[in-house]
């Protein structure tokens, strides 16, 4: 009988597994806060066994092989997750976007357009009553002035807000460019560990969370290759990253407004979901509110002009426009004006009809009528001012609204996928800790197997001496 | 199969959960602060568009109603100007009842012909009366008088003023003419009163002034009669404004209850609302700090 020292190596062997076991446990607490991180697990196998050992015809282990260490993943989860988070991603845009713009057309107890036009037509309505007052006038013109701010301010802040949106959608393209670049070497990187059958899984979480940042932004979706690299592709299937490739995304300025238009490599390209498509959303539905708004400046303008220019001033004078008309272009909430010759001279103000007297106010009546006539025609919308102007502040309220109702569904939707990543490939602190008690006491249980063999060799040499 | 609950989703839903909270917490302190259930039209963007529909029909019910307080007040007016105008036509006829039955000499016709002329004056005072800037029985014609100094009836045109008082409701006239009082089908008061006053004082024709004065004194009547269709017409409007103001302060209460119903909160509801949210939000952050983010590593030794 000699001395056996494949025990050493069964022992070396067990002891190389627990501390492996150990450390990737560690590994795994450490990171246990990470975003994106993908818990790990050590992979054992038993090592082949040796051919009749011994002498005694049997087959004996030869201990524990470490294979390697495994990233939990479910690609089909990590898909999902990317979708829902790239449609929360435009939710959220939208909804942070349209907030400020219910809160521009929001009626106080004075300031808004809303109040401002029953001021102005209520002035109207006073100098039906007393068309030959020269006060309620000035009062007109001033009510007149009253609302121009009102359409000015309320427009100002809607071009803000849209600029805004605008400035972040650049913003945004920026950071889609520095995470694609990343993504590109990320490719490379994994490619070449890959190969060299290294271990990729950090390279691949750092990749993972970084295609989720850019389909928060752009809705990309990706396809993993053969190699381990991944394609992003925007939403008209055009690639942004390409293997250790990335393509450049820019925001082109574009007439009239100059707001921007995304480019990939200075192609035309559509992004439909995700931040960029939110802010994109945004971007267009208050383009439409500043364009209801201009409509609704013009065709008020235009229908207080010809009732006015219809009758004679507090003089006798034939009466003349009443708000401003533009040297060019179309009144607009921004242009929308009283005209000088009225602020100069109040007594301009229109009241009666050519030929009726100055006790007449049935212009003025015409006038303070339109508030409430239904046959006003803004834009493509017929109707009262006032129903229109509700409708507008409504119907900004209503995005919102939507726009919150559906991210509220959207994060219950979010906050599931998530769980069900986490289910996968989060860390739980308890089964890291009964990890570490359980390779703890396996290294304890082969650093003792290793003394009973040295305890046995010394035995038999012991024997020989 | 039940998921893996890892620490990041446990803490994921513990954060969700006190956002959640805080987040209804604030709105019933938002809404019991501010006393509305509307602070922003995305909190009901339906009721936000009938408030402002609303808001902009009682604006105008507002307008209506000072409009009609205006025209009541005119009538009223005319009105009073009127009773007194019917007095001193009464007077007109008195006198001239006795200068038609007075055979006295020419030299004691003087004073009752001074008397007319006074009269006379009063009645054209009385039809040229202003309110303000303009005439109460000037209508829409401003830039002068019913009557001339001289008496003679201003020929420019003229119509009763009118208002609207009412959403989509039928003009109000808030006044009358003096045309429709002062002419008859022969002329104006001023005009036989002037012609009464000469025939008093005598032209030389006995027979005619007579003539003169007793057609006078028959027209009076008519005159009168004129005089009180004007002023039933200004007490009918009167009547019809009183109504139309009853009607119109009944519309904006109805409009207010409405509005209010819409945009202001039940304040008992608010306050039980608020005591819920801060209760879920004290229960869910006492027990995330019993419980949360324990694992087995605080158990081992």
């Amino acid at each position: 009988m000699g001395v056996n020292f494949s025990m050493f190596e069964i022992g070396r062997r067990a002891l190389r597994a627990g501390q492996v076991g150990v450390e990737v446990a560690s590994q795994n607490i450490a990171n246990v806060n990470t975003p994106g991180y993908t818990r790990q697990t050590v992979q054992l196998s038993a090592a082949v066994p040796s051919d009749g050992l011994l002498n005694t015809g049997f087959h004996f282990g030869t201990g524990v092989n470490v294979d390697g260490i495994k990233g939990h993943r479910d690609q089909f989860i990590a898909t999902r997750l990317r979708t829902e988070t790239a449609v929360n991603g435009r939710l959220t845009a939208e909804r942070d976007a349209l907030a400020p713009v219910e809160a521009a057309f929001q009626e106080g107890d004075k300031g808004g357009i809303g109040a401002a036009l029953q001021g102005f037509f209520g002035a109207f309505r006073d100098l039906e009553a007393n068309p030959t007052a020269t006060a309620i006038r000035a009062a007109v013109v001033e009510k007149g002035n009253t609302l121009a701010s009102a359409f000015h301010a309320t427009r100002s802040r809607l071009t803000e807000i849209r600029q805004q949106a605008d400035q972040e959608v650049r913003a945004a393209v920026n950071t889609v460019n520095d995470l694609a670049g990343k993504v590109a070497q990320l490719n490379t990187q994994i490619r070449l560990a890959d190969a060299n059958d290294g271990n990729s899984s950090g390279l691949v979480d750092q990749r993972t969370v970084a295609i989720q940042q850019i389909a928060e932004i752009t809705g990309a979706r990706s396809t993993t290759n053969a190699d381990g690299t991944v394609t992003l592709t925007l939403g008209d299937g055009q690639a942004l990253v390409y293997s250790d490739q990335a393509a450049k995304l820019t925001a082109e300025d574009t007439p009239p407004d100059g707001l921007a238009t995304v480019k990939i490599d200075g192609q035309a390209t559509v992004i439909r979901e995700g931040k960029v498509r939110g802010l994109q959303n945004a971007v267009a539905g208050i383009g439409g509110q500043i364009q209801t708004l201009d409509d609704l400046a013009a065709s008020l303008a235009g229908r207080v002009n010809a009732a006015h220019a219809a009758g004679s001033d507090l003089n006798g004078n034939a009466g003349s426009a009443f708000f401003a008309t533009p040297v060019s272009g179309p009144v607009t909430a921004e242009n929308f004006e009283v005209a000088a010759a009225l602020k100069a001279n109040p007594r301009r103000v229109v009241a009666g009809a050519t030929g009726a007297g100055g006790g007449d106010g049935s212009v003025a009546r015409n006038i303070a009528e339109l508030l409430s006539d239904t046959a006003s025609v803004v834009g493509t919308t017929t109707g009262s001012y006032t129903n229109i102007f509700a409708s507008l502040v409504s119907s900004a309220g209503a995005a919102v609204q939507a726009a919150d109702d559906e991210l509220v569904t959207q994060s219950a939707i979010l906050a599931q996928t998530q769980a069900q990543r986490d289910s996968v490939s989060g860390v739980s602190l308890d089964e890291e800790a009964i990890n570490l008690l359980q390779y703890q006491k396996a290294y304890e249980a082969a650093a003792r197997f290793l003394r009973v063999a040295d305890e046995m060799t010394q035995t038999i040499l012991q024997l020989g001496q | 199969m039940l998921f893996r609950i890892t620490d990041a989703a446990s803490s994921a839903r513990l954060t969700n959960q006190i956002s959640t909270a805080r987040q209804r917490v604030a709105l019933s302190q938002e809404q019991l602060a501010s006393g509305k259930r509307i602070n922003r039209p995305s909190d009901d963007p339906v009721g936000t568009d009938t408030v402002i529909r609303l808001r902009t029909a009682q604006s105008q019910l507002e307008r209506f109603t000072n409009n009609a307080a205006a025209g009541k007040e005119t009538l009223l007016l005319g009105d009073g100007v009127l009773n007194q105008y019917q007095e001193v036509l009464d007077q007109a006829y008195a006198l001239l009842t006795r200068a038609a039955s007075d055979p006295t000499v020419v030299e004691a016709r003087e004073p009752i012909a001074i008397e007319l002329d006074g009269i006379t004056a009063r009645l054209q005072q009385l039809a040229n009366a202003k309110n303000g800037d303009s005439f109460v029985f000037g209508g829409t014609r401003i830039a002068a008088p019913p009557f001339a100094v001289n008496g003679v009836l201003n020929p420019t045109a003229s119509t009763e003023v009118a208002l609207q008082v009412e959403p989509e409701g039928t003009l109000v006239a808030t006044g009358v003419t003096a045309e429709s009082f002062v002419t008859d089908a022969t002329g104006s008061i001023l005009d036989a009163l002037k012609a009464a006053s000469t025939a008093i004082r005598g032209t030389g024709n006995a027979t005619a002034d007579r003539a003169t004065i007793t057609g006078t004194l028959d027209r009076l009547p008519g005159f009168s009669s004129l005089s009180n269709i004007a002023r039933t017409k200004l007490g009918e409007r009167f009547n019809h404004l009183e109504e139309v103001t009853e009607r119109l302060s009944q519309a904006n209460l109805a409009v207010e209850q409405t509005v209010q119903r819409i945009e202001n909160i039940d304040i008992a509801e608010a306050a039980v609302n608020l005591t819920t949210t801060n209760t879920a939000l004290d229960a869910i952050l006492q027990s995330s700090s019993k419980f949360g983010r324990r694992s087995l590593l605080d158990f081992l030794g």
